[in-house]
């Protein structure tokens, strides 16, 4: 193991910028977002769909395709800049530094192949020296390690035959196999019982302890978020709108977004009779971006500069910043600012 | 709440055959002697988790799927074998897929009305298209989109228009089956409401049926818990969430992930090992194999369902 700070930033994105051609025109999936993850750390992305979350993980594995096209920015990880990769560097980026699990673990696993042939291949695939024997032995402790009772056996199996929380399990399992140092999990437990998704929880949080990996953890659900990421980026239409550390997200909430979205979870110990509180209007058309704030038509608190300009970044803490004009006093009334940074 | 119950299920069967992995004929189970009343005006939430038998109940309540035994009542009609036909515009259904129950083909308009034609044939073409603006209304949709096709709305949209055709011919009792799993958070919460605000203003009841506890607490005044194909406890909902009785729905509230840092964090759950076998045992309560505090009596016995507080059932050995 390297001897590492344990501030030392792993993934840096800056000034991502990803649009889709379509018929109607561009749609702009995202528009300019940077954040930083660092070692060992667990950031969220939260956000409904639609916001971008998927898209901005995907370009963190350079996997996007036409017509998504790459505007401006860019992604370094440990230093090195993703997008300017070979196909070879690539291939063994992804797998060896870079790991993604999916909501999904169907159309992760293939159905036509046993799970060992599927976990012995991608060992295989990343250490061209490893044997057959020595692939199998450490595909067995992975699955151990996933809390799989009888990883023998499943071995055999193909994934119809497992349940949904052993798939994830076995998704989860190959995902790790060649101990990426940061893994992207994309709503991975959005499509479990909630006694599974706990499970499935507890496993990666086990994990990531252990290992120290990196994790970017893409959901919607504020309690999955609150359990388990140490900071959290709040997305809306493409834009990160605020962005801190878990306890500013939910003590310290600075954005109306982000207000809005957490009054509405419901909290099954509080008392939640009567009328919930509920964000009008529907997610903004990313073809037809509205002018001004992307959040500005559904806002509470709306004001005229809202409409015209986009806010800027408002550092409010460490690490913690928004971006509305309310955080931005005085100039905000006048409809114009000057904005320096920090 | 009036007392008389408007729904009334008794020993409620519905037995699929299927194949084991060996490839003998066995019984699925998915919803085996499940009684319970649902009083006019109020709100009764299923809860449980994918495979209990909780949609398959609610299709079976309305025949469209034909339960294998037991007795369904409805307004003191047993309607367990009777032409549903007059019932249809009394019991209706809101599905968990948006899009999926809505023909991508009709226009909104025909949607929505194609429960009046049924019902009443010689609708002029005025009156029609006034009958669907205001039950569009209702829904908090704009009455001129009635002429647009449904992958034109979003996916709270498109619920709502789901629930202006459930809407149309003026049910008493609509079956609510995952009505907000499909959406995203911000519709979830609009759903809900208009679901609550549509129940004060019609007077229906519902069946909500989720297998998410909190949201199924807010909306519901009782709550029954399915697991297997068995309801295990059935109770007012703040019993149900807070004074549960059954292991299984303790497991389940232990499980939510609470949205707050302070208390969620501190939170530990004990790691299950995964076990595949998830089949209905022979005999015995179909809980004890993930039961922590499962006893002998547990493996051999099947537990009835018992008072445990006024109007608070509960099937476990323990008690």
């Amino acid at each position: 193991m390297e001897h590492s700070n344990e501030n030392e930033v792993l993934l840096e994105v800056k000034g991502l910028d990803v649009s889709f051609q379509t018929r109607r025109g561009e749609l702009h999936a995202v528009n300019g977002i940077s954040y930083d993850v660092r070692k060992g750390e667990i950031m969220g992305l939260v956000g409904e769909s639609g916001s971008g979350k998927s898209v901005e993980a995907y370009s963190i594995m350079g996997l996007l395709r036409p017509p998504a096209r790459i505007n401006g920015g860019s992604v370094s990880f440990g230093g090195k800049d993703v997008f300017q990769m070979t196909k070879k560097e690539l291939e063994s980026f992804r797998g060896n530094e870079v790991s993604m699990i999916f909501q999904d673990p169907l159309s992760f696993l293939d159905p036509v192949f046993t799970i060992e042939q599927q976990m012995v291949e991608t060992i295989r695939a990343h250490d061209k020296k490893a044997t057959r024997q020595a692939a199998k032995a450490a595909s067995v402790n992975m699955l151990k390690e996933v809390k799989i009772r009888n990883p023998e056996r499943v071995m055999k199996q193909y994934p119809f035959e497992l349940s949904g929380g052993m798939r994830q399990r076995v998704m989860i399992a190959i995902a790790l196999l060649c101990k990426p140092k940061l893994l992207i999990a994309d709503e991975p437990t959005t499509a479990l019982d909630v006694t599974i998704q706990a499970q499935v929880i507890q496993i990666l949080k086990g994990l990531q302890e252990q290992t120290g990996m990196a994790m970017v953890y893409i959901t919607h659900n504020f309690g999955i978020v609150a359990e388990l990421c140490d900071r959290v980026s709040v997305m809306y239409g493409g834009y990160i709108l605020e962005q801190g550390d878990t306890y500013d997200i939910f003590y310290d909430t600075a954005h109306p977004y982000t207000k809005m979205l957490l009054k509405t979870v419901l909290n099954i110990d509080g008392n939640t009779k009567g009328q919930l509180a509920q964000i009008e209007g529907t997610p903004i058309d990313q073809v037809a971006m509205p002018e001004g704030c992307v959040f500005h038509p559904r806002c509470e608190s709306c004001m005229d500069v809202c409409k015209t300009s986009f806010p800027p970044e408002t550092f409010l803490g460490p690490g913690h910043s928004a971006k509305c004009w309310l955080q931005v006093p005085d100039e905000a009334e006048k409809g114009k600012w000057t904005w320096e940074e920090g | 709440m009036s007392d008389a119950g408007l729904l009334s299920i008794e020993r409620l069967k519905k037995y699929y055959q299927v194949r084991d992995k060996a490839g003998r004929r066995t019984l699925l189970k998915a919803v085996d002697g499940v009684s319970f009343d649902i009083f006019s005006g109020e709100t009764f939430g299923l809860v449980g988790e994918s495979g209990c038998g909780k949609t398959t109940l609610g299709r079976t309540i309305l025949r469209l799927v034909e339960p294998d035994g037991g007795a369904i009542k409805y307004a003191g009609d047993d309607i367990t074998t009777v032409n549903m036909r007059p019932y249809r515009s009394k019991m209706q259904i809101i599905f968990q897929d948006p899009y999926g129950c809505l023909d991508p083909r009709c226009r909104v308009i025909d949607i929505v009305s194609e429960g009046l034609r049924a019902r009443h044939a010689g609708f002029s073409k005025s009156e029609r298209r006034n009958r669907v603006a205001i039950l569009l209304e209702s829904v908090g949709l704009d009455p001129g989109c009635m002429y647009r096709y449904p992958h034109e709305f979003s996916g709270g949209q498109q619920q709502r228009i789901g629930i202006a055709r459930a809407l149309a011919v003026n049910p008493e009792f609509i079956v609510c089956d995952e009505p907000v799993s499909a959406l995203d958070v911000s519709f979830q919460s609009q759903i809900i409401n208009l679901l609550q605000n549509l129940q004060e203003s019609f007077g229906l009841t519902y069946l909500f049926i989720s297998h998410d506890l909190s949201v199924v607490r807010h909306i519901s005044d009782r709550v029954g818990v399915m697991y297997l194909g068995k309801l295990v406890e059935l109770g007012a909902a703040e019993d149900i969430v807070l004074r549960p009785a059954h292991q299984y729905t303790k497991a389940l509230i232990e499980a939510i992930p609470v949205p707050d840092p302070k208390t969620g964090r501190a939170k530990t759950r004990k790691l299950l090992e995964e076990d595949a076998d998830l089949s209905i045992p022979d005999r015995g309560c179909r809980y004890c194999r993930l039961c922590e505090r499962a006893l002998p009596v547990c493996m051999e016995e099947e537990p009835a369902l018992r008072e445990v507080a006024p109007g608070h059932v509960c099937a476990c050995h323990l008690l």
